[in-house]
């Protein structure tokens, strides 16, 4: 059964007068590297510091590579598709990543399973943990290293929001909030 | 073997006969396994008896968190073989927090190993 998927995206987020980026798509690797340098200019515009600049360049690569990987559909049109929008607030010198993108159902555990692992860890129990998963290669699968929630929450400001809205077919709206 | 630095890979100079191997630039491939498999490989077969002299150079100035464990694994191999005797230059600009505490966390997980910091400063 298909449905409107990038019509359901394109409410996922309002536009607001923070944002300075958004995006409403199917991706690939090309896709991700062109946006990544895009993003990286416009910040570097806005006179951002290196730090944050990184730290945004970081956390858009690894959410678009997870989405990337992890995003499933029953229609062509639906493969890959995504929807982003970064907010920047200028008061708190705050970048917001938010995400969406659709996942088969079991990926939910997998996500709730990573994300609790982490929460309420400090900087250095998290650089701990990549460590030791890194070395034992625990989370290692055909897609990746099974790092990337570990690696993102090391850079974010405050811990991962994720959640989950189920649609048709076994599949569900996953979105996630950064804040860098 | 020399790969070509593109706008996710890094430029990978593996010189057997000069005892050099560099990694340079941002690593973040779609496939970053796929990518480094080759790479390992070569690794595993230079130091296999290998006992020349042998500097690998780290001047990564981004990489993903699959290419955090291909890191890993590549000290693991280095690490398996210290009768080789090699210099581990890890490269990081001053500004690069991240990178700084990337360089600690491999040194301290491979005390055997000798990692030096390389600082660079400036834009």
């Amino acid at each position: 059964m298909s449905f409107p998927n990038a019509q359901q995206l394109k409410v996922c987020f309002q536009i607001n007068d923070k944002n300075i980026y958004n995006f409403l798509g199917n991706i690939n690797e090309r896709v991700i590297v062109d946006i990544a340098k895009h993003i990286e200019k416009l910040l570097k515009k806005n006179c951002a510091s290196p730090a944050k600049i990184q730290n945004v360049f970081e956390l858009f690569v690894e959410t678009l590579q997870n989405m990337l990987n992890y995003s499933y559909g029953t229609t062509k049109l639906e493969e890959n598709i995504c929807n982003f929008v970064l907010d920047y607030d200028s008061e708190n010198d705050t970048y917001t990543l938010e995400s969406c993108n659709l996942i088969r159902y079991e990926q939910k555990y997998i996500i709730k399973t990573k994300i609790n692992e982490i929460t309420n860890l400090d900087n250095i129990a998290l650089r701990k943990l990549v460590r030791n998963k890194a070395r034992s290669r625990s989370d290692v699968h055909d897609k990746g290293a099974g790092l990337g929630f570990l690696v993102m929450s090391k850079r974010t400001k405050e811990p991962i929001e994720v959640s989950f809205t189920p649609q048709n077919d076994g599949i569900l709206r996953y979105t996630q909030r950064l804040v860098i | 073997m020399i790969i070509e630095q593109t706008d996710n890979s890094p430029k990978v100079i593996l010189d057997f006969d000069n005892g050099f191997i560099e990694f340079e630039g941002r690593s973040y491939p779609e496939n970053t396994f796929e990518f480094y498999q080759p790479i390992l490989e070569w690794l595993e077969d230079y130091f296999l008896g290998n006992l020349q002299e042998t500097t690998m150079n780290f001047k990564l100035t981004y990489f993903n968190s699959a290419t955090t464990q291909i890191i890993y694994d590549i000290l693991d191999i280095v690490q398996d073989n210290r009768h080789a005797s090699i210099q581990i230059n890890w490269y990081y600009h001053e500004d690069n927090e991240n990178a700084i505490a990337d360089y600690e966390d491999y040194s301290d997980e491979f005390p055997d190993l000798t990692i030096k910091a390389v600082v660079l400063q400036g834009v």
